[in-house]
């Protein structure tokens, strides 16, 4: 495996959270928040910004109204490319679990 | 008598002494002078605090890292906070059945006003520390044990996030940080 094409753990929760449809990014930010990344709106949509640069998300805005008022609404999806690296990821550490030389002073392959 | 006016000479002295008394101090007397000096003025003051447009005013803090981050963070976090500002007036509006009093409106455009200073604090904090190992990934700066550091660049304290802008301009080396 590349080195490059590896995940961090917040950057697999983040394309985990955002799953096979679209979704909001205020919705997003609530999903990470229950399964433990609680950020403020400028780190989470700057961390977003860079996982659109590396072309792992893909961004878009869509028009709503509200109480009269137009705003615009941030939406995420997962690219080809962002699932290929997270499958890629999950098979790597899996791979880890599966074959390690119990260097937790277990057996191999065991079972966190 | 004397020995009975100890306590409060003392303690005169004390808060006397005391720098951040003297500002509380001098800013009650200027906001007091302010406020009786003026109707007029406290009247737009009023009228600008219970605009129920007042979210409009604030696109104008994106402006303040126009280059670092070609000014993506900013419109994205508005856009987010404005719909939460007008989903909970549309709610309070439903549940009055009608026109919201204007204290109520002053009360949700402070709250906003505070919430623009919280941002505007994280979104420099955001764009000028990583937040964790790997997360500064990009292909000007590949993942390296730089990004590891949780610290801001050039020496700031945590509280002085707003400066770092500032302070990078002498940065001859801050992209290997972003």
């Amino acid at each position: 495996m590349n080195e490059t094409d590896k995940l961090t753990d917040v950057q697999m929760l983040f394309l985990e959270a955002i799953g096979a449809d679209k979704v909001s990014g205020r919705q997003l930010r609530e999903q990470l928040a229950k399964l433990g990344w609680r950020k403020s709106a400028p780190v989470f949509y700057q961390f977003a910004a860079r996982l659109e640069d590396e072309k792992l998300i893909k961004g878009w805005y869509e028009q709503r109204t509200i109480a009269g008022q137009p705003v615009r609404e941030r939406f995420y999806m997962l690219t080809a490319h962002g699932k290929q690296a997270l499958v890629k990821t999950l098979h790597f550490y899996e791979e880890r679990l599966r074959n390690n030389a119990g260097f937790l002073g277990g057996t191999p392959g065991y079972a966190m | 008598m004397q020995c009975k006016l100890n306590w409060f000479l003392h303690a005169l002295g004390a808060w006397a002494n005391s720098p951040w008394v003297l500002v509380i101090c001098a800013a009650v007397i200027a906001a007091t002078a302010w406020w009786l000096g003026s109707r007029g003025r406290r009247q737009a003051c009023w009228v600008w605090l219970t605009d129920e447009h007042f979210y409009k005013c604030f696109g104008f803090l994106g402006l303040l890292w126009p280059q670092l981050e070609r000014r993506r963070v900013w419109p994205e976090v508005m856009e987010e906070a404005k719909i939460v500002y007008l989903e909970r007036l549309e709610q309070a509006r439903l549940y009055r059945g009608g026109q919201l009093p204007k204290w109520w409106v002053a009360l949700a455009n402070i709250r906003f006003l505070l919430q623009m200073a919280f941002l505007v604090v994280e979104m420099s904090r955001a764009i000028y520390r990583c937040n964790g190992p790997g997360d500064c990934i990009s292909q000007a700066a590949p993942v390296s044990a730089d990004c590891e550091l949780t610290r801001p660049i050039s020496g700031a304290l945590p509280w002085s996030g707003l400066w770092i802008p500032l302070s990078l301009n002498h940065e001859p080396n801050w992209r290997r940080w972003t």
